[in-house]
C-alpha cells in the first residue's frame, strides 16, 4: 500500500508540470501581456511618461524573455518555494494567497460539510421512504436546488436580509471589524455574513448529493443481496446502514476527487456577487489582468488539489471495496 | 391435514404497477409436511418464486400480499403452536426472528446474493449473531463448521475471502451454509441451481439432499426444471399464471399427469431411449400477458383440449382425485370456483 501511495505521489510531478505548462500557454494566448495592458491603461489616463518605460518594465518583470525560459524560471522558483510576485500589486504571490486562504477554506468547509451531511441524510431517508409524501417533497426541493444557480439564491438572500434588517451583508465582515483582532462580536459579525454564501451554495450542493445518494441507495436496495440479508433475519436498520448504504457510497467517494479542488475553486460567481474575499475572485481578476505568476500559482494549486483529491478518493474506494483493493 | 409444517391457504400476492395490477399469485394453497420436499414447478412468470418470497414476506413494493394465510407450526418454549406468518408485519421483530432461523432461504443468483464488501466469515457470522447470543469468535467457529458441512475445503481460509474471489458454486455453498446456521425447519430454495453449470448443479443437489436428511428439515424447492423435480421432490405443485393447476406426488406426476398443462410440460422434455422424429414437442402459443390473464381457466387459449363455453367461463375448482392428487380442470369435474378470482363458493 505504501509503495502504491509513493508511486502515485511521484506521478504527481509530471502531471503538475504539465498542468502549469498548459496554464501558462493559455495565459499567453490573448494578444499582449500584463505590461502592454498596464501601459495602455496609463496612457488612457493621460500618463504618457509611462509609455517610454514599457521596455524597462517588461525587463523588470522578466517578460522580455522567451516563453520557455520564463516558464522554466518560474517552475524552478516554484519548486524552491518562491511563487514570484503579483504584477498588479507587486506583492509576493504567497502573501496574497495566504491572506485569502482563511476565508476561502472557512466558507468552503462549511459548505462541504453541511451539503454532504444534509444531502446524505435526506437522500437515505428519501430512498428508504420511496414515493412517500416526504420523498416527493424532498425530490421537488432537490430539483429546485439543482435548477437554480447558487449565485441567484445568494442574491435573493442578500435582498431578503436587506429588506428585513436594512443591512447589506456582502463580504464576510462589516467594515468596522476588518483587520481587528479576534473577539466575540467579531465572530458574531462573521457568522452574520457567513450564512448567506454558505446557505446558497449548500442548497445546490446538497441537492446534488441527495439525488446521487437516493438514486444509488434505491439501486442497491433492489439488489439480490439485500433480499438475502433480510431473508437471514438481519434487522432492517443494519441492512440499510451496514450493507446497502456502504455499497451506495461508491459514486459519492468518486466525486470526492473533485471536492478538494472545489474548496478553492467552487462558487466563483457567488463569490463575485457577494464580494467575498475568497481566492476564486483573486484568480478571476488575475486571469483577466494577465497577472501571470499569480494566476499560474493558483492554477497550479488547483491542479495539485485535483490530483490529491483523486488520490484520496482512490484510497478511500480501495478501503471500502475489496474488489478494487485486490485488483 | 394434521401435523403439517407449513400450510399456505389461498395466498394472493399482487403487484400494483403503473400499467395495471399483476396477480402474480392468485389463490395458491398447498401444504408442506415436516422433513419432506415439496417441489413447485412452472414456467417463468407463473408466480412460483413470488410464492416463496411471500412466505417470509420478502415482497418489495409495488408488490403486496393482499390475502390468504400462511400457517406455520413452530415450537416455542417446548410447546407446539401454529402461527399465521401473514399476521406479522414485514418489518416486525416476529417475522425477523423466523427469517433465517426457523425458515431459511437460498436464491437463484449466488453471484449477487452476497454483499460484495464483506468477507464470507463476516456474513456467515452475521447470520449467526442476529439470532444467537454468542461471541463473534464462537460465531466464526460455528461458521467454519458450517463451511465444512457444505464440503467447502479449507474453511478457515475461506472465512477471510470476499465473495468475488469465489466461484458461483462456492458462493451457493456459502449461501447454503448460511441458511443452515439457524437449523431451520424449512428451507425455501428458489431455483438454487439455475445459474450454475450442470456438473455443479448435480453436486449442489446431492449436497442439499444429504443436508436435508442430516438436519431433518423440510424443503420448498422452486424450479422450472422437471428433471430437478424428479430428483429432489416428493410432492409436486404445478403452477400456471399465479394458480396451482395440479398437485400430486412425484411418481404420479410423471406416470399419470392429469392436467393438460402438466401433460404438455412433460411432453416437451426429450426422453432418453425414445426415438423421436421431428422437432421437440412445444406448448402452443405464448404465456399470456400478466396484465391480461384470460377469463376462466387461464390455460384455455393454449390448451389442446379446450372446450368452448366451459373453459373460458369460470375458473375450475380444485378437484380431488385419488389420494393427495388434485387437479383444476373441467375434464375431471364440472365444478367451478365461486367466482372468477377463485373465492370458494
Amino acid at each position: 500500500m505504501t509503495r502504491y501511495i509513493v508511486r502515485r505521489l511521484l506521478q504527481f510531478i509530471p502531471s503538475m508540470i504539465l498542468i502549469a505548462f498548459v496554464g501558462f500557454v493559455i495565459m499567453e494566448l490573448p494578444p499582449g501581456d500584463y505590461v502592454s495592458n498596464y501601459i495602455r491603461a496609463q496612457a488612457l489616463a493621460g500618463n504618457q511618461d509611462m509609455v517610454a518605460q514599457e521596455a524597462a518594465l517588461r525587463q523588470q518583470f522578466g517578460l522580455d524573455q522567451p516563453f520557455l525560459i520564463r516558464f522554466a524560471n518560474w517552475t524552478i522558483n516554484l519548486i524552491r518555494g518562491d511563487f514570484g510576485i503579483s504584477l498588479a500589486t507587486r506583492m509576493p504571490v504567497s502573501e496574497i494567497i495566504g491572506s485569502k486562504l482563511g476565508a476561502t477554506v472557512a466558507v468552503s468547509l462549511c459548505v462541504f460539510i453541511l451539503s454532504w451531511a444534509i444531502g446524505i441524510a435526506l437522500g437515505v431517508y428519501s430512498a428508504t421512504h420511496q414515493y412517500s409524501k416526504t420523498d416527493n417533497f424532498l425530490t421537488t426541493i432537490s430539483f429546485i436546488g439543482l435548477g437554480l444557480p447558487d449565485f441567484l439564491i445568494a442574491l435573493a438572500f442578500l435582498v431578503l436580509a436587506w429588506q428585513l434588517t436594512g443591512q447589506v451583508l456582502t463580504g464576510l465582515q462589516s467594515p468596522e471589524f476588518i483587520g481587528k483582532p479576534f473577539s466575540i462580536p467579531l465572530l458574531l459579525d462573521f457568522l452574520k455574513h457567513l450564512w448567506i454564501p454558505v446557505t446558497a451554495v449548500v442548497v445546490t450542493g446538497m441537492a446534488w448529493v441527495m439525488r446521487v445518494m437516493r438514486g444509488n441507495l434505491l439501486n442497491e436496495l433492489g439488489k439480490n443481496y439485500v433480499t438475502a440479508l433480510r431473508a437471514k433475519g438481519v434487522p432492517e436498520r443494519t441492512v440499510i446502514w451496514k450493507h446497502a448504504f456502504r455499497n451506495a457510497l461508491h459514486p459519492l467517494i468518486g466525486a470526492l476527487s473533485q471536492t478538494l479542488a472545489f474548496l478553492v475553486n467552487g462558487f466563483v460567481i457567488t463569490s463575485v456577487v457577494l464580494d467575498l474575499p475568497t481566492i476564486q475572485v483573486t484568480y478571476l481578476d488575475a486571469t483577466q489582468a494577465q497577472d501571470l505568476f499569480l494566476a499560474g500559482t493558483i492554477l497550479t494549486l488547483i491542479g495539485f488539489l485535483v490530483l490529491l483529491g483523486t488520490l484520496v478518493s482512490d484510497l478511500l474506494l480501495a478501503w471500502l471495496d475489496p474488489r478494487i483493493r485486490f485488483s | 391435514m394434521t401435523n403439517m409444517l407449513l400450510q399456505i391457504k389461498d395466498l394472493r400476492t399482487h403487484f400494483f404497477t403503473e400499467s395495471g395490477v399483476v396477480r402474480a399469485v392468485d389463490g395458491v394453497s398447498f401444504d408442506i409436511a415436516p422433513g419432506k420436499t415439496l417441489g413447485v414447478v412452472g414456467e417463468s412468470g407463473c408466480g412460483k418464486s413470488v410464492t416463496g418470497y411471500s412466505i417470509l414476506q420478502l415482497i418489495n413494493p409495488p408488490g403486496r400480499i393482499v390475502g390468504g394465510q400462511i400457517l406455520f407450526e413452530r415450537e416455542k418454549n417446548g410447546r407446539k403452536e401454529v402461527v399465521d406468518l401473514l399476521k406479522y408485519g414485514a418489518r416486525s421483530e416476529d417475522i425477523r426472528q423466523i427469517r433465517g432461523n426457523e425458515i431459511a432461504m437460498i436464491f437463484q443468483e449466488p453471484m449477487t446474493s452476497l454483499d460484495p464488501l464483506f468477507t464470507v466469515g463476516d456474513q456467515l457470522a452475521e447470520a449467526i449473531l442476529v439470532h444467537q447470543k454468542v461471541s463473534k469468535r464462537s460465531a466464526l467457529d460455528r461458521a467454519t463448521e458450517l463451511l465444512d458441512k457444505v464440503r467447502l475445503p479449507q474453511a478457515r481460509e475461506l472465512l477471510n475471502k470476499y465473495p468475488h474471489q469465489l466461484s458461483g458454486g462456492m458462493r451457493q455453498r456459502v449461501m447454503i451454509a448460511m441458511a443452515l446456521s439457524g437449523q431451520p425447519k424449512l428451507l425455501i430454495a428458489d431455483e438454487p441451481t439455475t445459474a450454475l453449470d450442470v456438473t455443479t448443479e448435480g453436486q449442489i443437489l446431492d449436497l442439499m439432499q444429504s443436508l436435508q436428511e442430516e438436519f431433518g428439515m423440510a424443503m420448498l424447492f422452486i424450479t422450472h426444471d422437471l428433471g430437478v423435480i424428479a430428483e429432489m421432490a416428493e410432492e409436486v405443485v404445478v403452477m400456471y399464471l399465479g394458480r396451482v393447476v395440479e398437485k400430486t406426488d412425484v411418481r404420479t406426476l410423471f406416470d399419470a399427469p392429469k392436467h393438460p398443462y402438466t401433460r404438455a410440460l412433460l411432453e416437451s422434455i426429450p426422453k432418453v431411449g425414445h426415438k423421436h422424429d421431428g422437432p421437440l414437442q412445444t406448448i402452443e402459443g405464448m404465456v399470456p400477458s400478466p396484465f391480461n390473464i384470460p377469463q376462466g381457466c387461464p390455460f384455455h387459449p393454449r390448451c389442446a383440449r379446450f372446450m368452448p363455453g366451459i373453459c373460458d367461463e369460470a375458473v375450475p375448482a380444485e378437484t380431488p382425485l385419488e389420494r393427495s392428487h388434485t387437479v383444476r380442470c373441467y375434464l375431471y369435474s364440472e365444478q367451478a370456483e365461486g367466482d372468477r378470482y377463485g373465492n370458494p363458493a
